[in-house]
């Protein structure tokens, strides 16, 4: 009688219970959600190029160091390594626990066949350049098949040498092109980075790859500490304004970005889960030196002058970006006293120097911002060339162009006159960020070419004085007006309170093993 | 026999009609500034140059016709450039079934709730004002703020559906956008529907149906609904195509893995196999979506059958 009375008290429940099988599965216990912005070009380390892909490589291998947030490197497949006194010879001895998922040891043969790969022009590795500090590198990269001076010297020790000594050869190290792509996965062509297929070193192990949708990972069962999260789930996000709102869904404990000029918004809503560090990336203006028109340096100090960059920054960018007066992220304000002054000083030896250039306002050139197409970009043209028109009576047209375009426009650098530039360090080295101004360098679209200058990036490249060469480079770059710092970049997250062990990290690297559930150890 | 001629010539039709898109599709892609490989990061010429020698993009127009045709008469559509782990065959066959799935749910929801609604509200003097009304703002509303509303409304607030996302044996990730793609449609048929109910209720069959005593509810179901829908066919085709070969806006809102957000990001990305791979995809599905919608008119509308 008593069980008859419970049916017929409770008949919806009983009725539609089947339901709650159609309920997605969400908020998995044991599963870190995570925002991951585009969807990864490729799960080979050595193909792939894209932010998104890097994250995830960083969860399934393990390079032989890693770099810290504060720029220390730590050793990571590696147990020890020792430099030798020239600064030529790295020797690398491996962790004796170091594991692929299916069980198999890492091998020093393992690194070597790897970087092997990485530099076979086949393979097409966009970033093996990274590896031509290596003796022999730069002629394997161009074609040749002389000797890689990369040797296993037995299971557990790998020795490699240089062609001359870089300072920044172990940040190098800590990059996906350098991560070990064990020799028995070549056979499997393009499919080695299908789940069952894919070997890694990493603290997890692929697990499910549903293209333009979510990756999964699981914990690497070989790994010598098992990450406190089981399994992690990388979900494609593209739209930074829905991977918003997933998380104010409570579908995601991380999200990749925020959308442009929520901070505050966010701020008053989410509290201290909105964390915003600055990033290891700098946004500036570079000036096509091939244009007459912008051949009088005084134009061009003029014009950076007349920007006033806390304005960009607090209204335009809005999300916690820092003013940029000098190229690399992080330094004190350059000598250069003009730095330091308010923007009214500024604006007022903005013009002066405009008008020893020989320009007036009613004579004042037009000159042309080259941009490729977003949002942001849009309202940062705008409000420059507002302010060029306010100070120096300058006349801006805006061209925005799609990014394939643009990035064509800037490298052949024939209808370029000022261009949106921007760098985001592959690693926390000064160095990565000048190089790309020294003469012939691919990137170099500004044209800047000083002798002086690149002897001084070769001199801090290879550590002699690497700091005083590094201040006299930047300090010559700059007052060569080659290009406008407007602001740091900022790296910006939100991070569900549910989820502890997350740290700022300048280059933005967050390995799901070092995240965790909060109230789990 | 005639209808094995037709679709003899059909499928004749539809092979020049791929043919013809692909040398459009290279040809637009070679023009364009930019190519797939251009990026931030400058890769080093010999690698870039090995990646060209790969997809044929240093063989002359010719030729590279000439290979990806013969290569897609194989059944190879070649690696995404964008996404070299994959090839452009899987992406499309995981991709495809998403939005045809979605598509054929959103005509069926829009279809089964346009034609009893239709049929029950045709003869209400404000009907087809309201259906006018109705289709004026769904098309008027752009998909990309209709889906950040249901959103706000069905998961954020109320808080019963995902926000994004898309799994087979999640169907809660179907519903918002089903719904979305639904909902315009549904208004076009309304008020078209409504539009053919009331000028078939003047037919000669329809009001002999009334003076022969038959109840409202036959002569609208017998009568006037058939004449209606016969009416009606013609819209079908686009409104099938536009479901089935997916929205890019609905699929970026949603996260959904389908065939409309690869085709816009091939395009961005210069990624010319994924992308011819997509157009020869949505033309194969507009071609056979027109055939099936031409061949159903012709089956149950007498005088286009008359007409041949």
């Amino acid at each position: 009688m008593v069980a008859d009375h419970r049916v017929a008290r409770h008949p919806p429940v009983n009725r539609w219970i089947w339901l709650l099988a159609l309920l997605p599965a969400l908020g998995e216990a044991s599963a870190l959600e995570r925002g991951n912005g585009p969807e990864p070009d490729s799960l080979d380390p050595h193909r792939a190029q894209g932010l998104s892909a890097q994250h995830i490589l960083r969860d399934l291998f393990e390079p032989l160091v890693r770099e810290r947030a504060g720029g220390e490197i730590q050793l990571a497949a590696a147990e020890s390594v020792q430099v030798s006194d020239d600064g030529l010879i790295y020797t690398f001895q491996l962790r004796t626990d170091g594991r692929y998922n299916d069980g198999a040891p890492v091998t020093a043969a393992d690194f070597q066949a790897s970087f092997e790969r990485a530099l076979q022009a086949t393979t097409g590795a966009p970033y093996a350049a990274m590896l031509a500090p290596i003796r022999g590198a730069t002629g394997r990269l161009n074609g040749g098949d002389g000797e890689l001076c990369v040797e296993a010297i037995d299971t557990l020790t790998l020795q490699i040498c240089l062609e001359a000594p870089r300072g920044d050869f172990l940040r190098r190290l800590a990059l996906p092109i350098a991560m070990p792509v064990p020799k028995r996965m070549f056979a499997s062509g393009a499919r080695m980075t299908r789940p069952g297929v894919l070997l890694g070193n990493g603290a997890y192990q692929l697990s499910d790859w549903v293209p333009q949708s979510a990756i999964t990972l699981t914990r690497n069962p070989h790994y010598r500490q098992p990450p406190a999260i089981e399994r992690v789930r990388y979900h494609v996000t593209e739209d930074a304004a829905q991977e918003l709102k997933r998380f104010a869904a409570g579908e995601l404990h991380l999200t990749d970005t925020i959308p442009p000029g929520s901070a505050t918004r966010l701020r008053a809503e989410f509290g201290d889960q909105l964390r915003i560090a600055p990033a290891y990336a700098t946004f500036f203006l570079g000036f096509n030196l091939r244009q007459p028109a912008l051949a009088n340096p005084a134009l061009r100090e003029a014009l950076s002058l007349a920007i006033d960059r806390d304005v960009l920054t607090r209204y335009i960018t809005g999300n916690g970006e820092l003013p940029a007066y000098s190229l690399l992220p992080n330094r004190p304000l350059p000598a250069s006293a003009t730095a330091a002054q308010f923007q009214s000083e500024r604006a007022q030896r903005a013009r002066a120097l405009f008008a020893s250039a020989g320009f007036h306002r009613d004579t004042a050139p037009t000159i042309e911002l080259r941009y490729n197409t977003s949002l942001l970009n849009r309202r940062l043209g705008l409000a420059v060339a507002a302010m060029w028109r306010e100070v120096l009576g300058v006349h801006t047209r805006l061209r925005h162009e799609e990014w394939r375009s643009f990035v064509v426009s800037r490298r052949e650098a024939r209808v370029t006159m000022i261009y949106r530039g921007g760098w985001f360090g592959d690693y926390q080295d000064p160095v990565n960020f000048l190089e790309p101004f020294t003469q012939n360098h691919a990137l170099n679209a500004t044209g800047f070419a000083d002798e002086p200058f690149d002897l001084l990036v070769t001199q801090a490249a290879a550590g002699i004085d690497a700091a005083g060469a590094i201040d006299r480079a930047e300090s010559r770059l700059l007052h060569a007006n080659v290009l406008i710092p407007l602001f740091q970049y900022t790296s910006k997250h939100l991070v569900s309170d549910q989820l502890c062990g997350f740290e700022a990290h300048p280059l933005d690297h967050h390995p799901s093993s070092e995240l965790r559930f909060c109230g789990t150890p | 026999m005639k209808w094995l001629k037709r679709i003899g010539l059909r499928m004749v039709g539809t092979a020049l009609t791929l043919l013809a898109l692909v040398a459009v599709c290279l040809m637009l892609l070679r023009a364009v500034p930019g190519g797939p490989l251009d990026g931030e990061r400058e890769m080093p010429s010999t690698v870039r140059a090995a990646i060209e020698a790969q997809y044929g993009l240093d063989l002359p127009f010719s030729e590279q016709y000439g290979r990806y045709v013969s290569n897609a008469l194989d059944g190879e559509l070649g690696p995404s450039m964008q996404y070299p782990d994959f090839n452009v065959e899987e992406l499309i066959a995981l991709s495809a079934p998403i939005t045809i799935t979605l598509g054929l749910l959103a005509t069926f929801l829009a279809l089964g709730a346009a034609i009893p609604i239709a049929a029950a509200i045709a003869a209400e003097p404000m009907a087809l004002q309201a259906a006018r009304t109705g289709t004026l703002v769904m098309l008027a509303v752009p998909k990309f703020v209709l889906a950040p509303l249901l959103v706000l409304v069905f998961s954020l607030s109320l808080n019963w559906l995902p926000v994004g996302g898309f799994a087979w044996r999640e169907p809660l990730t179907w519903v918002l956008p089903v719904a979305c793609l639904a909902l315009p449609q549904f208004f076009v048929l309304l008020r078209v529907l409504i539009e053919n109910m009331r000028a078939a209720m003047e037919k000669s069959p329809v009001i002999a149906a009334r003076a022969r005593g038959y109840s409202p509810l036959r002569v609208v179901t017998r009568h006037a609904l058939p004449l209606a829908l016969a009416q009606t066919f013609g819209f079908f085709g686009p409104i099938l195509v536009a479901l089935l070969t997916g929205s890019a806006v609905i699929e970026q809102v949603f996260n959904i893995p389908g065939l409309g957000r690869y085709l816009v990001q091939a395009a961005l990305n210069r990624d010319f196999t994924l992308l011819i791979g997509c157009v020869i995809t949505v033309a194969t599905i507009t071609i056979v979506a027109h055939f099936v919608v031409e061949s159903l008119q012709e089956l149950f509308d007498p005088r286009v059958r008359a007409r041949g």
